[in-house]
């Protein structure tokens, strides 16, 4: 099994503020990763530094047998990693036909790519020329994996995908992820514990900026100390 | 009922000078949340470059050419040494930008000395036409439709290209522009020097029209600044709404109540900053949750 990705104790901060200790984990290729932790536990900071908007100042992250620790933010993307971060952040000006087409790094692929999107998510058809700042909640979270998904990355990383979703469109959120779980290799903080277990085949859980556990989904879902310590459930 | 006409003619005229002075001001802020005090004076160089190539040449046009290419190559110069090295420190930038206000304004008076200089027109538009009865100067036609086709040109490049998609999605989100792979810091200098271009542009066309003085940008920053609070920061389409909105408020209270037309000005924009603080044109849409 490959490591698509490895997180050797990283450390970030903040401003002055020290938001990651020591941070290791891996990702295996063709599998889905999920992280776990407490609201504040550093989650989101560890995709941040993976990604290179929040740069680790310590450690080591190795992607693809690559070092890119210290690379730009906007070179990271095109190693092959497509981020889908927490608020969604799409561009509400821009149609859904611009997101795409912005965010496409391979003008030729475009047509292909965009034919695959369009097929798991039908609603972003529909509204192809309208704004993105007219979308529900739930068509605005399908734009923003679409985005991801409009080039061949290699990984996909989603943080908290079920925020602020009902749970209807969060249900349709699970099949969709699972879909797209077929042909990539996913990294996933989510605070819902029940979506994260139906999408995970590995688990990691940071606490106060340290991994501090690793286990498989039967493991996690079996320890109730581990869930009760790490995650209050 | 023709001298409303003709003050709205003028008004409009105005307000496109006005739009061609604040537009790469409201650019360069909405995408890199800059505020370049020095705005105004790259506006003035603008004038003064367009003045002496067309003295030298007799070509007005080869004057707002030249006039643009260089004040776009000052605003390169201006980006990549002066302001990129300061990183995302606001007020290290806005203390520069004064600081250049003072370096550009001692360099024209090196060049050009203090004095006032009457910027001539060129004579194909020192003319007057007729419209209704009324004489209006051929030049603030000219003004009029300049601006207006530098209005379509950049809204068709927002509107239609990568580029301009790319420049709309950094000035809402810029890390998640970053996080989809595209090197923001590149598309900051080209806006930077879009931005520098319009105003020397802006300076150029409005030489013969406000005549020429070390101090213009100074006074004409001011102006900048209310247009793009009415506007809204960073919008295009904003800066362009509201130097209309200034040129007619100053065209018609101008003509009525001359003393009035400032402190009007001025409390229109304290109006829009109570009712509407984002500005006219707002650039964030609240998506249907």
């Amino acid at each position: 099994m490959k490591k698509l990705l490895e997180i050797r104790n990283i450390e970030t901060y903040i401003n002055q503020f020290h938001i990651l200790s020591g941070v290791n984990l891996e990702v295996i290729e063709g599998r889905a990763t999920v992280i776990l932790g407490r609201n504040g536990a550093g989650k989101t900071t560890t995709l941040n530094s993976i990604i290179g908007l929040r740069p680790a100042s310590s450690g080591k992250i190795i992607f693809n047998g690559e070092d890119i620790t210290d690379l730009k933010s906007f070179q990271i993307p095109n190693k092959g990693i497509g981020y889908i971060p927490e608020d969604r952040d799409i561009f509400t000006d821009l149609t859904i036909e611009e997101n795409l087409l912005i965010s496409s790094r391979n003008k030729k692929t475009f047509s292909e790519r965009k034919e695959l999107v369009l097929d798991l998510f039908p609603d972003l058809k529909k509204y192809w020329k309208y704004k993105g700042g007219v979308l529900s909640g739930g068509q605005q979270q399908m734009l923003s994996i679409a985005r991801a998904l409009i080039n061949d990355n290699k990984l996909i990383i989603i943080d908290e995908p079920s925020k602020g979703l009902a749970p209807l469109i969060i249900e349709d959120l699970i099949k969709k992820i699972n879909e797209i779980k077929k042909t990539n290799t996913i990294l996933m903080v989510e605070q819902n514990f029940d979506m994260a277990t139906r999408i995970g085949d590995d688990y990691y859980i940071i606490d106060e900026g340290k991994t501090v556990h690793q286990s498989t989904r039967d493991e996690i879902i079996n320890n109730e100390d581990i869930k009760k310590k790490y995650l209050g459930i | 009922m023709n001298t409303l006409l003709i003050l709205i003619i003028y008004g409009i005229s105005l307000g496109m000078l006005y739009f061609l002075l604040s537009s790469g001001l409201s650019l360069i802020f909405g995408l890199m949340k800059v505020l370049n005090f020095a705005h105004g004076s790259l506006f003035m160089w603008g004038a003064y470059i367009g003045y002496t190539v067309f003295k030298y040449t007799n070509s007005f046009i080869l004057g707002i050419l030249i006039a643009t290419i260089v004040v776009g190559i000052m605003g390169l110069l201006m980006e990549r040494f002066l302001i990129k090295p300061l990183g995302n420190n606001h007020m290290y930038q806005l203390l520069l930008t004064f600081g250049l206000i003072n370096v550009l304004n001692e360099i024209v008076k090196i060049i050009w000395g203090a004095k006032v200089i009457p910027a001539s027109k060129p004579q194909w538009l020192s003319d007057s036409v007729h419209i209704f009865g009324n004489v209006l100067p051929t030049y603030r036609i000219f003004i009029m439709i300049a601006g207006v086709m530098v209005l379509i040109m950049i809204s068709l490049i927002l509107s239609k290209t990568k580029l301009g998609m790319i420049i709309r999605a950094g000035i809402e989100r810029p890390n998640m522009v970053r996080a989809l792979g595209i090197d923001v810091s590149k598309i900051f200098t080209i806006v930077f020097i879009i931005g520098a271009m319009l105003a020397g542009l802006g300076g150029a066309i409005a030489g013969p029209f406000l005549s020429l003085y070390p101090e213009l940008g100074v006074d004409q920053i001011f102006y900048a600044l209310v247009i793009v609070v009415i506007g809204g920061l960073g919008s295009f389409i904003g800066s362009a709404v509201g130097g209309l909105v200034v040129g007619l408020t100053q065209s018609i209270v101008g003509y009525y109540y001359p003393a009035l037309s400032m402190l009007i000005t001025i409390l229109l924009m304290l109006v829009i900053l109570i009712v509407k603080p984002e500005g006219l044109v707002s650039l964030r849409r609240r998506g249907r949750e």
